[in-house]
């Protein structure tokens, strides 16, 4: 099994971390759909293969990092689930 | 035993499948060179979809209560994920999303990030607490086993309304899509793809149901895609309209804009501006955004189909692969609003009105090959040659500018094959992919509803002791009845599409998304806060649509609607967003009510 780098705060217990790690992609979620259709209509003069950079960004490549967000972060909870579990069983 | 399930032979069923839909397209395309009737082909394209939900019926049937609502709980993330992708498509990327971008440049945004935003959360937030839940239907999940006969009626009927409106607004499109580009009768059309839906989930329940999406998804990509990448090869070379439609299509149009400015020529209404500033003000823009992702994210037919995992992780992944393959979908829609947008200007702009009949007869074909109904020329329909040049001051030599052509948005796809010179198959595949998409998403809707009023209407209100069989029929016999009377109401009367739709999400944002949110995230939100929270919220955005929506007449878009301002956000509520301030409402209300009497004590593990 591959090993995880799951507990990024060491001071904190698993489930604080698992809580961090939700709120983390929360808000990075949130970065990545929200606001910029509106912010990004300024870097619309800038075109990248015809496209301009704006609407690039908000429909081609956040997604992209989104999609490699969620799956990072699946792992991430996953691995804290089975410590999780782990540490109950002891 | 879930080892045994169905569900874990989806990836040997897809392999099988997909060669299937290949051996009909070459088989459609045989027909087609030999000289068959047009409407063969569309025939054929028909009696393919209501054999794939059939056989998905037949495959996975069941006569168990457990297997018809929560498939054994044996669902694979990724085949799952295919099949949520193939319920969030929906008729939206066809009559909605396209012709956004194509009126109202950046405002399309809004709709593509919203709908994102939905499915993240629905696998971010909602699924794992879902499956953990081991909840069949929403009010189960939100009152579990609450004797409070009150709460769960009025969750019901909430569930249930949203559903049936979206309901209607797909068998609707169903009945568009048949008529107009397959030739068959609108109603032909609905009965079909109800008779399809029907014996599918009769047979097997979520189990067939499941089975179905996953191997319709790759038909709806497919046909999606096929004609997007054959344009984007056209212009291009390259295969991938997502990359490139922005030198294949909008820099061509830029130019000709440039040129037809230059000619003094007046540029239309409709103007495929990428950069364009849209209608939304900044208020509506990001409520728009917040309410359609509350508002699919809470949607019954979605949030119930992740009752077939057993487990969080896997629930987690299924949501995630659902954005994936959703996203590989919606990401073309931009492509075909510019590639429309090319096709149009090439074919039409400049033309003299009375060469249209030789250049561009194509808009006065017969039968599936009428694209006449996709646009209208100087305010007239596209019908016969003589009316337009009447319509257009009654001058033959009169030039065509931009101004004079107004696209239909709603079938906005539809129009960028046709004006492409797409082979009419190219064309009829198309349809079918939009029936696949539009049937995937009712077939959800259906068993929804009929699962909700089965259980919690009849099982938990009435009858409570009723045994497992008895329940297994009573759904069954639910299904047949709503899937006939949806069926009855969208083949022969003409709701609007615009506002049942915008009436289902905004209901679901409203009341239904804080009420699952709260119940999952909210540990000790009691029945009672849930409910208030739900009926606050309820109440509101219906009042508020009655407002911004029907106005004083009932009629939608009758011009009598309220403007609703809001002091220092915006001058006009748009209806839709009714659902994003009864949301707060809603959340508001379960607050205050949790400072009021407390948090119920409960030991909760995440």
């Amino acid at each position: 099994m591959r090993h995880l780098n799951i507990l990024y705060f060491k001071h904190k217990t698993p489930e604080a971390n698992a809580r961090l790690l939700l709120a983390f992609v929360s808000i990075a979620v949130l970065l990545l759909v929200l606001p910029w259709p509106i912010a990004l209509t300024l870097l619309n003069s800038v075109v990248l293969i015809g496209i301009p950079f704006g609407y690039f960004l908000v429909v081609l490549l956040f997604p992209a990092l989104l999609v490699a967000l969620l799956f990072w972060s699946a792992d991430r909870q996953d691995a804290i689930a089975r410590h999780l579990s782990e540490a109950e069983n002891d | 035993m879930a080892s045994n399930s169905p569900l874990k032979l989806s990836g040997q069923l897809l392999g099988m499948y997909i060669a299937s839909f290949a051996l009909t397209i070459f088989f459609a395309a045989t027909l087609q060179q030999i000289g068959a009737p047009e409407h063969y082909v569309a025939v054929l394209m028909i009696a393919f979809l209501i054999g794939t939900w059939v056989f998905a019926g037949l495959f996975a049937k069941t006569m168990r209560l457990t297997v018809f609502h929560e498939a054994e709980r044996a669902g694979v993330p990724f085949y799952i994920g295919q099949a949520m992708a193939a319920g969030l498509i929906s008729s939206a990327i066809y009559i909605l999303l396209a012709g956004e971008f194509y009126k109202n440049g950046i405002d399309g945004l809004a709709w593509f990030s919203g709908w994102v935003l939905g499915a993240t959360m629905l696998g971010v937030l909602v699924a794992p607490g879902y499956a953990s839940s081991r909840a069949v239907t929403l009010p189960e999940m939100f009152f579990g086993r609450d004797e409070n006969r009150l709460f769960r009626f009025a969750s019901l009927v909430i569930v249930i309304l949203s559903c049936f409106l979206l309901l209607l607004v797909q068998f609707h499109a169903t009945a568009i899509i048949s008529q107009q580009f397959l030739g068959i009768p609108g109603p032909i059309g609905v009965f079909a793809g109800v008779l399809a839906i029907t014996i599918c989930l009769l047979a097997g329940g979520i189990q067939s149901l499941s089975i179905a999406r996953a191997m319709i998804y790759p038909v709806i990509a497919i046909t999606f895609l096929l004609p997007l990448s054959w344009m984007s090869i056209n212009a291009t070379g390259l295969p991938v309209p997502q990359l490139a439609f922005g030198i294949g299509a909008l820099q061509p149009v830029a130019e000709i804009d440039a040129e037809m400015m230059d000619a003094g020529f007046a540029l239309g209404k409709e103007i495929f501006s990428i950069t364009s500033d849209g209608r939304l003000d900044g208020f509506n823009f990001l409520a728009l955004i917040i309410c359609l992702g509350a508002g699919i994210s809470a949607m019954p037919h979605l949030v119930q189909h992740f009752g077939v995992f057993d487990t969080r992780a896997k629930a987690r992944r299924g949501g995630i692969w659902a954005v994936f393959f959703l996203l590989l979908v919606l990401s073309a829609v931009p492509a075909a609003a510019a590639f429309a947008k090319l096709e149009f200007y090439t074919a039409l702009l400049g033309l003299p009105v009375s060469e249209l009949a030789v250049e561009s007869a194509w808009l006065f074909g017969e039968g599936t090959a009428n694209a006449g109904k996709l646009i209208s020329i100087c305010g007239q329909e596209v019908v016969e040659l003589k009316q337009v040049i009447a319509a257009c001051g009654g001058l033959p030599e009169y030039v065509l500018t931009a101004r004079d052509i107004t696209i239909s948005s709603q079938l906005l796809p539809f129009a960028a094959v046709k004006f492409a010179h797409l082979p009419d198959l190219v064309m009829t595949i198309m349809a079918a992919g939009a029936l696949a998409a539009l049937w995937s998403t009712a077939d959800g809707l259906l068993l929804a509803t009929a699962n909700t009023l089965s259980q919690d209407g009849y099982f938990r209100l009435f009858r409570p002791k009723s045994p497992l069989g008895v329940r297994l029929f009573m759904t069954r016999f639910l299904l047949v009845l709503i899937a006939i009377i949806t069926a009855l109401l969208a083949a022969w009367t003409a709701p609007s599409s615009e506002f049942l739709f915008t009436a289902a999400f905004a209901i679901s944002a409203a009341a239904l998304f804080p009420a699952l949110i709260s119940k999952i995230w909210w540990s000790g939100t009691s029945s009672t806060q849930l409910f208030f929270g739900m009926l606050a919220g309820f109440t509101v955005v219906v009042l508020l649509l009655f407002l911004t929506a029907l106005g004083a007449d009932f009629v939608p878009n009758s011009g009598d609607e309220f403007r609703l301002p809001i002091p220092l956000l915006t001058d006009r509520l748009m209806p839709i967003n009714s659902g994003f301030i009864g949301m707060l409402v809603a959340f508001a209300t379960i607050g205050i009510l949790r400072q009021i009497s407390g948090a119920k004590k409960v030991s909760v593990t995440s």
